[in-house]
């Protein structure tokens, strides 16, 4: 038995290795939140900071409300990657927080915004909305970060959607810590020593410092909308009830529809994978109405003059183009604040 | 718990080292309670509620079993049996084919135009219970046949009925083979400890790297069948083929490895089925704890092959029938078991489904032309009775088969592949995986299971079992649960 007990041990120490080195990386920072920390600390003194590797976005947004700068902002971002390029230079003259994460779900959203609630003063709200917050085969878990707070959200909403627990999370976080792909990430971490990925803004908005990703092969799934089986009515039903929350409150709502480039955006309005697409417009634009909500930005680019080489890749605007996209959005809350309230223009869905 | 998962990770050095270190010194019986106990938690584990079934069955069998040895009045041992039959199979009606019954027949009704409503039950279906149930019948029906010598020590009996390595998918092992292990002194053998290591590698290669990458191809062309093209529709039926083979054997591997672990045997359940020759040879090597069981308990009562040849025929229809049933409550399953029955007939009634009882290429490395054709025949056959196994209704495999004899979107193959998410690396990746799983298996194919390189230099293995870790390892994504747990 002490023999086989031996050779099992030697047989698990390669593995143990390879996982206390994970550990010790921590490319993604799963475990550790220093460089996290030290981000934040950062960007109390300086305009930007440097992020050298992935990171638990949920968990740097959430300790980015924690600093007493924005105790008090003028505008408030949710969103996904998709707008989390949306920076102050866009809205002069204001602060701005911009709490979009990659990725993001109905459940991000919902956490995000609670925190918000819960820990700042902000004035106005620009949301992002993304299709396929409605999709419950979106696959991600990186919401689980923020569970408590999506809890808490679902409580104030008076939802009737069970309370989600962070098992999976924990479970995916260690199965990392023993994945050899990690292992890679890890090594390539270290390798790759002060090469940063991404640049990080005060107000929370990134800045791209690597070049955008490959293309996919042709008729490849586009992102989080592939499988995409029906809307899942829990989501439908919280949306709603949010959504009817926002509405009510006397901070003004913009809704911004990220576009996509013009080939997606096509497959989208035609191949019967993406069917759920247009039910989840569909459904998104009844929302907007009955709430009255500024409705802004298209999924469609051509409703909007966008060309492809206005975007980083298949979903992703660049930069320059969301800040262009940002003026009308801009307006529309001048005219707002302006007016005290203005009639929603016509819905672009 | 899934044998794939976190959960299974922790349980199973904990379950070993309390077993042997500080259950064993305890004694047999003491031991004997340790399996009972984590064999109930690792049921527990997905549903514990679930777990009053087991013991219902174990207690009746185990009653049932007492009874029958202190009578020999017929009719009193027939009532007896009957209890146990009505008991299980009537919890197995209950929890599995009630739903389908009663739809079936307000269907049946509603076609000559009669509404019929009967109650629904909102039930879900306990996990391995088909499992479990035949496991146990097989201990009241060996009783009752005065073929086994019914045990008083419940402890062992309920450990049996419960025993967790293969509590959930099988293989269903006889009373005859287990139970009797339950009351043997079980010492530590290094030799077979290690074996058991191996083989559970494999099981486990075979569930996560293979079975589980076949099966996410699979379901995107099966939920997508109508639009894609033959090649595809093909492609498809052939990943699921490797799907089920991966999953199903490889938990028999992980269950038979893992109680070699805990000083137990259990017969082989798979032995290179997709080299068989014919669809017979397929039957021997598939699935066997159920062909055998099927065999014994109900093709051989009913005649067997030695009545008439109308006989003979009903009863193969019969037992592919119920082996189609047994899988679930669906008509899909049905046909299932009736194209194997029209793929076996031929050969019985030719007086050739025993033409290859040997090993296959025995003494050679590679098979010769009649016999790889034979292979490709049998393995396409297979194929195509999948269909209906996968399809969730006959209308939707119907339609598949269709889309597998036509010519369209031929030209779209390359888009509609993309579109599906499969590129070229892709496609390399899970060739190079059934590579791997198929070679070794040819390789070894004398031995019980792909994995047996134990007569190989240290280095050799040893690097191969690293391999093989890593490989896990990287695919460990999603705890993707074993098809057979729903049967």
């Amino acid at each position: 038995m002490t023999n086989f007990l031996k050779k099992i041990g030697l047989m698990l120490l390669p593995i143990l290795a390879m996982a206390s080195f994970n550990l010790s990386i921590d490319p993604q920072m799963l475990f550790n939140k220093k460089p996290l920390r030290h981000v934040v600390q950062e960007l109390e003194g300086r305009e930007t900071a440097e992020c050298y590797s992935d990171f638990d976005e949920r968990v740097f947004k959430k300790m980015l409300l924690q600093s007493p700068r924005f105790q008090n902002v003028d505008i408030l971002v949710l969103g996904s990657s998709r707008a989390m390029t949306i920076n102050g230079d866009a809205f002069p003259g204001k602060t701005v927080l911009n709490l979009a994460v990659s990725g993001a779900t109905l459940e991000d959203l919902l956490a995000l915004w609670q925190l918000a609630q819960e820990r700042i003063q902000y004035r106005e709200l620009i949301i992002g909305l993304d299709p396929w917050i409605l999709n419950p085969e979106h696959g991600d878990v990186r919401w689980k970060s923020l569970v408590a707070d999506y809890n808490e959200a679902l409580k104030k909403l008076q939802s009737d959607s069970q309370p989600a627990t962070d098992k999976s999370l924990w479970r995916s976080k260690i199965k990392e810590i023993f994945s050899p792909l990690y292992f890679k990430d890890s090594l390539m971490a270290l390798s790759k020593g002060k090469a940063s990925l991404l640049g990080v803004r005060q107000d929370g908005s990134v800045i791209y410092r690597s070049a955008p990703p490959p293309e996919k092969e042709t008729g490849a799934p586009i992102y989080k909308m592939s499988p995409f089986p029906k809307l899942k009515k829990s989501y439908k039903k919280d949306l709603d009830l949010w959504l009817k929350l926002l509405s009510k409150s006397d901070k003004p709502v913009i809704i911004w529809l990220p576009p996509f480039r013009p080939d997606t955006y096509e497959r989208l309005e035609s191949e019967s994978d993406y069917a759920m697409f247009r039910e989840a417009r569909l459904f998104l634009r009844t929302e907007c109405e009955r709430f009255q909500f500024t409705t802004l930005g298209s999924y469609n680019p051509s409703a909007l003059q966008l060309e492809t080489q206005d975007f980083r890749d298949e979903i992703h605007l660049k930069p320059e183009a969301v800040a262009e996209q940002m003026t009308e959005v801009r307006e529309a809350l001048d005219q707002r604040e302006a007016e005290g309230a203005v009639s929603p223009p016509e819905n672009p869905l | 718990m899934l044998f794939n998962s976190l959960d299974f990770a922790l349980f199973l050095p904990l379950a070993f080292l309390l077993y042997w270190f500080v259950f064993a010194p305890m004694g047999l019986k003491v031991q004997n309670g340790f399996v009972l106990v984590a064999s109930y938690i690792f049921y527990g584990w997905w549903d514990w509620r679930f777990l009053f079934l087991i013991a219902l069955s174990s207690l009746v069998d185990f009653v049932v079993g007492l009874k029958l040895s202190r009578t020999t009045h017929t009719h009193a041992r027939k009532r007896l049996l009957s209890i146990s039959l009505i008991t299980n199979l009537g919890l197995l009606f209950i929890f599995k084919y009630y739903g389908f019954f009663a739809d079936s027949l307000a269907s049946a009704f509603y076609s000559i135009g009669v509404q019929l409503s009967l109650p629904t039950l909102k039930i879900i279906l306990p996990v391995g219970i088909s499992f479990y149930t035949f496991q146990t019948l097989s201990y009241t029906i060996d009783v009752y046949r005065e073929q086994l010598k019914p045990t008083d020590d419940a402890i062992s009996f309920f450990a049996y009925v419960s025993f967790f390595p293969q509590l959930v998918a099988g293989p269903i092992e006889r009373a005859s083979f287990l139970l009797p292990q339950f009351f043997k002194e079980r010492r530590f053998d290094q030799r077979k400890a290690t074996e058991g290591c191996r083989q559970m590698l494999w099981g486990l290669f075979k569930k996560v790297v293979v079975a589980d990458t076949c099966g996410a191809y699979s379901d995107a062309i099966f939920d997508r069948y109508g639009e894609l093209s033959s090649p595809l529709l093909i492609f498809g039926s052939v990943m699921f083929a490797v799907q089920i083979y991966g999953d199903f054997s490889g938990y028999s591997d992980v269950a038979i490895g893992l109680s070699k672990l805990f000083g137990f045997e259990l017969k082989d359940n798979f032995k290179y089925p997709y080299f068989s020759r014919d669809i017979a040879e397929f039957w021997r090597r598939w699935h066997i704890s159920l062909s055998t069981w099927f065999r014994d308990y109900l093709y051989i009562p009913l005649g067997g092959s030695r009545g008439g040849t109308a006989s003979s025929i009903r009863n193969v229809f019969a037992i592919f029938l119920v082996s189609g049933f047994w899988h679930g409550a669906n008509w899909t399953f049905i046909i299932w078991g009736l194209l194997n029955a029209l793929y076996f007939l031929p050969l019985m009634l030719g007086g050739k489904n025993r033409r290859f009882l040997g090993e296959i290429a025995e003494g050679r490395t590679l098979p010769g032309v009649a016999e790889a054709l034979a292979i490709a025949q049998t393995f396409a056959l297979t194929c195509l009775a999948w269909i209906f196994f996968r399809a969730d209704t006959i209308s939707i495999a119907v339609d598949y088969l269709q889309g597998v004899f036509s010519l369209d979107h031929l030209s779209q193959t390359r888009e509609l592949l993309n579109s599906l998410g499969i590129g070229k690396r892709a496609l390399a990746m899970v060739g190079l995986k059934c590579a791997v799983l198929f070679g070794l298996e040819w390789y070894n194919r004398a031995s019980s299971f792909g994995l047996a390189i134990g007569g190989w230099p240290t280095p050799a293995r040893w690097a191969t079992y690293y391999a093989f870790i890593f490989w896990i390892l990287k695919d460990f994504g999603n705890e993707r649960a074993f098809i057979y747990f729903q049967f």
